[in-house]
């Protein structure tokens, strides 16, 4: 099995929707199976903090002790409550080929999911202009990893410890997604722009990507709706 | 005052034990049932100021399980958990006659904020029956 160390932007052409619904559905399932999970150690852990709340003779320093591990337990259940959730909403991408669906869910779900990859670069990602819906009707899978694609692009091309921002607009009745970033590799990897290029003229979108001044900005323009467009 | 009665309806008996146990530090009365059926036998002996219901369990599941309880007692406030990906359930579960929904994980604090307005409106339907009943008696004994 292939496996993706988190430097590489080779992330592949267009899915081969074959087996899709089968990952879709079991990932969906299992996100569920894990959100009990969280569920189970977060009120264990809260019941651990009521205990130490409740119980006046611990020894010194064992309360705050114990009051400092229930707090990382709390903030650890956080943290995954927040990847189970985008991963089950990931794993819904795939349920319809084309569907009309907000386009700032799916840049803010790549976002998060992306985190690691970033991460492992020493890089971030930060996400602006997802505050109001921008609906959009195309392939929510395939746009999902247009975004995927761009962010890797973004997170290549940036210099180390600078964010790349990933941002959503609407201009007439196109939505825009927009990857910024300071970049120290003057003009965006030719095979992982090649990439993107290919995926976009699939799903009938523009992408236009430049460096200015050391800033790498890579534009993906979504046609409109059809009920808006014609 | 009276001390609040809980049931908890959850097949995730560690989530449910571990919830039950918090609010019974509380001081809450808690009581658990891990399936559907369970959970329609505790209401037909006991009078519960809320029940917290799982929408997601085997067999069956918290629709069912919330109809035939307010088929039981239909003054009953329901509070549901509903996974991220089953809203729609929840708002289904409302229409249905759910007293509110709660998203899992859940917080505590936010749900003993929902069971506190679920007993004020148990108290008040127990009240306007009472009420009713009274009147009832009244007007059939022309006093």
């Amino acid at each position: 099995m292939r496996k993706n160390d988190g430097t590489s932007n080779n992330v592949g052409e267009f899915p081969d929707r074959t087996g899709l619904p089968f990952v879709g559905r079991i990932t969906g399932s299992v996100t569920h199976e894990l959100s009990n999970v969280i569920s189970t150690i977060e009120q264990v852990a809260g019941l651990l903090a009521d205990l130490v709340e409740t119980n006046p003779v611990l020894e010194d320093g064992l309360t705050a002790r114990l009051h400092d591990i229930s707090g990382r337990i709390e903030r650890q259940t956080e943290r995954g409550t927040v990847l189970i959730r985008e991963l089950n909403f990931f794993s819904h991408l795939s349920d319809k080929e084309s569907a009309e669906f907000d386009l700032t869910e799916v840049v803010r779900n790549i976002a998060v999911l992306s985190r690691r990859f970033a991460n492992l670069q020493k890089k971030e990602i930060l996400t602006t202009g997802l505050e109001h819906d921008v609906m959009i009707e195309s392939d929510p899978l395939m746009i999902s990893q247009l975004v995927f694609n761009a962010l890797m692009i973004g997170l290549q091309g940036a210099e180390s410890a600078e964010p790349v921002t990933v941002a959503v607009t609407k201009c007439d009745q196109h939505a825009t997604i927009t990857v910024n970033s300071k970049t120290s590799i003057g003009s965006p990897h030719l095979e992982a722009s090649e990439s993107l290029q290919r995926l976009a003229a699939e799903l009938k979108c523009e992408v236009e990507s430049n460096v200015v001044t050391g800033e790498l900005r890579i534009s993906v323009k979504c046609p409109p709706r059809r009920s808006t467009a014609e | 005052m009276d001390r609040t009665h809980v049931l908890i309806v959850d097949d995730e008996q560690e989530f449910a034990s571990a919830l039950a146990e918090r609010m019974r530090t509380r001081g809450l009365v808690a009581d658990l049932a891990f399936s559907g059926k369970d959970a329609i036998d505790r209401v037909k002996n006991t009078n519960y100021h809320a029940v917290v219901l799982d929408l997601a369990m085997p067999g069956m599941d918290g629709i069912q399980t919330l109809n035939a309880m307010l088929a039981v007692n239909s003054d009953l406030q329901v509070i549901i958990l509903t996974g991220q990906a089953t809203v729609s359930k929840g708002v289904e579960a409302v229409k249905k006659g759910a007293f509110e929904f709660l998203e899992k994980p859940v917080n505590l604090n936010a749900l003993m904020e929902k069971i506190d307005k679920a007993k004020s409106r148990s108290s008040e339907l127990s009240e306007t029956k009472m009420n009713d009943m009274i009147e009832e008696i009244v007007k059939r004994r022309g006093w």
